[in-house]
């Protein structure tokens, strides 16, 4: 099946033609925060559900709301969507309203029953997070078996005939598996592959040794582009999360669906035409932005449209300027158009957006003149959802002697203790 | 947003309005030919246009003042025309700059002897016309809308998972 092709009725295809005024066409939305899986990474630390959490009536509701904004597509997320009540009530109510629904997801509890269900309320694509090879895999899920449910999962998507993807999230522990996983995912039937870094946000933040460093881009990133050449050849699609780049000689070929395309990243699109919602109603810009810094409002007291059109703290991408940049990123040549990277990424390593020293760009031309950048862990995080710590960028020679490699499980285990 | 074009050389994208590649740092314009190629063609060319020229007009200019001659006379100069063409004295073959009159060989040409732009056009387009000033750009949110429905947006919707 092809990925332009609907998954019910395999001839409907969404018009190419998108409403270019600034609308919530992307909604990533948090049914749960409870959760099959308490992964080391995980940005949103993930396991029990918020105190309150939206009920299947209210979150019905909210799917009212986004097809009157014009939505046009809603990613399903955790915790584990599925472990909400309403899972597969919400599922039917997007596609009644001709939003298309998709799933990010652990695998863990997609049974072939419930793949089926999926399917019949007009689930269109699941991507399962696959982190590395199943001993990375589970290390970093910090479960046993997960890496087999995981694979179980897109059989059981597939054999649904719901389109299977899948998506992975980059750092020191599992990037030596990545080429090695391509194959896995090639060979287990996944259409699309999304790839992005890990970023220090949440239980990652207390884990900061297991992120990569600034110039570990130098290494990878040709390495994933070499991967979606090879993807372009074998029918699996690479395409890279919005932190993952910038503008390096691979841009062009990573950012595209099809190469000729020539797309390369356009700034943060946070508040502009992506949306996302935490499971107690928090609305923020995008689903990863933290908490504390970026929710606009609460769904329990306000509607999607008041909170969209009048909240500030989604607006600030709608009006980032090269004046908001600092740092390295403010004298960047491609500061006006990439306008800083990846809010959250950014703000999760220096406390504020701007200034994002994960790019392969800058780690290229810091290379040039013999130096990289090294992140040095300061201040621990609090130890809430979406929370994140601090870093130091310490400016040394690119040949610096490397601190010694950790063991991998040294690299999961807590690096600074969360502050509650 | 304005998408922007990729090099010729090493295929980074071009910011608006640079003159050389942040990816190699070479010139935005087509490269030129080699000089000896360049050469080639002028006289090839050249001699075409004489002979043409002179069978409308006469022969070569005899000294009496109503020949080409190059503004910059102090220098070894270029006494054809249509090897001259900023006429500033400098033929094809010398001048790293053929359009523009201020920037020869005699004023001390770009280190690159001309494949970088040495800013001598001072034009809009740096990039040799190769570049619109949209680059034909249709996304008007950076590339995350995808013709598929939005394959792209899964982007950090996994953060928490």
């Amino acid at each position: 099946m092809s990925l332009a092709t609907d998954a019910r009725g395999g001839a409907r295809r969404r018009l190419p033609v998108a409403r270019t005024t600034l609308h919530p066409r992307y909604v990533v939305w948090e049914l749960t925060l409870r959760c099959d899986h308490a992964c080391t990474h995980c940005g949103s630390r993930a396991g029990v559900a918020r105190e309150r959490e939206l009920s299947t009536a209210e979150a019905l509701s909210v799917v009212d709301e986004l097809a009157a904004m014009g939505t046009g597509e809603v990613i399903l997320i955790g915790g584990e969507a599925y472990l909400h009540e309403g899972f597969l009530d919400v599922v039917s109510a997007l596609r009644e309203h001709d939003i298309t629904p998709v799933m990010t997801t652990g695998g863990r509890g997609v049974t072939p029953e419930l793949a089926r269900a999926m399917a019949q309320r007009g689930m269109a694509r699941v991507s399962v997070s696959v982190d590395g090879l199943e001993a990375t895999h589970d290390l970093m899920r910090a479960r046993r078996g997960s890496f087999a449910g995981a694979l179980e999962a897109i059989a059981h998507v597939r054999a649904a005939g719901m389109i299977a993807t899948a998506n992975t999230n980059v750092n020191r522990l599992n990037a030596p598996d990545l080429e090695a996983l391509y194959e896995a995912l090639r060979d287990a039937g996944v259409e699309a592959w999304q790839v992005q870094i890990t970023a220090p946000l949440g239980r990652a933040a207390d884990r900061p040794d297991m992120m990569l460093q600034p110039y570990d881009l130098l290494e990878i990133v040709p390495r994933i582009a070499a991967l979606k050449r090879r993807g372009l050849r074998e029918g699996l699609l690479l395409m890279p999360g919005n932190n993952l780049g910038y503008f390096g000689p691979e841009e062009g070929l990573l950012r595209s669906q099809d190469p000729a395309h020539g797309d390369h990243f356009g700034g943060c699109q946070a508040g502009r035409f992506v949306l996302g919602i935490e499971s107690d109603g928090a609305v923020k810009g995008c689903p990863s932005l933290q908490t504390a810094s970026y929710v606009g409002g609460s769904l329990l007291d306000r509607s999607i449209r008041e909170i969209w059109d009048g909240a500030p703290e989604l607006a600030f991408a709608r009006a980032r300027t090269t004046d908001d940049l600092w740092g390295y990123c403010a004298s960047c040549p491609y500061a006006s158009t990439c306008l800083g990277g990846c809010t959250f990424t950014a703000h999760s390593v220096l406390g504020r957006p701007g200034n994002n020293p994960y790019c392969h760009f800058r780690a290229i031309d810091h290379a040039r003149r013999g130096l990289r950048e090294r992140l040095e862990a300061r201040d621990a995080a609090q130890g809430a959802p979406f929370d994140h710590g601090l870093f130091e960028i310490v400016v040394e020679p690119l040949d610096a002697p490397e601190p010694a490699r950790l063991a991998r499980e040294a690299l999961v285990t807590l690096g600074r203790r969360p502050a509650r | 947003m304005n998408k922007l074009s990729p090099c010729l050389h090493c295929g980074s994208f071009l910011p608006l309005g640079v003159r050389a590649c942040p990816g190699c740092r070479r010139s935005v314009r087509p490269r030129r030919l080699p000089a000896p190629v360049r050469a080639l063609l002028a006289v090839g060319g050249g001699g075409l246009l004489s002979v043409t020229l002179s069978a409308c007009y006469g022969g070569p200019c005899a000294g009496d003042g109503s020949c080409y001659e190059p503004r910059d006379s102090g220098l070894p100069g270029c006494t054809d025309a249509s090897q001259d063409l900023d006429g500033d004295g400098y033929c094809l073959d010398l001048d790293c700059d053929e359009t523009n009159a201020n920037v020869h060989e005699g004023l001390g040409c770009p280190a690159d002897g001309g494949i970088l732009d040495g800013g001598s056009t001072g034009d809009a387009g740096t990039d040799g016309g190769l570049i619109t000033e949209d680059g034909g750009l249709s996304t008007e949110d950076g590339g995350l809308l995808t013709e598929d429905g939005g394959l792209a947006s899964d982007a950090g919707a996994d953060a928490s998972l």
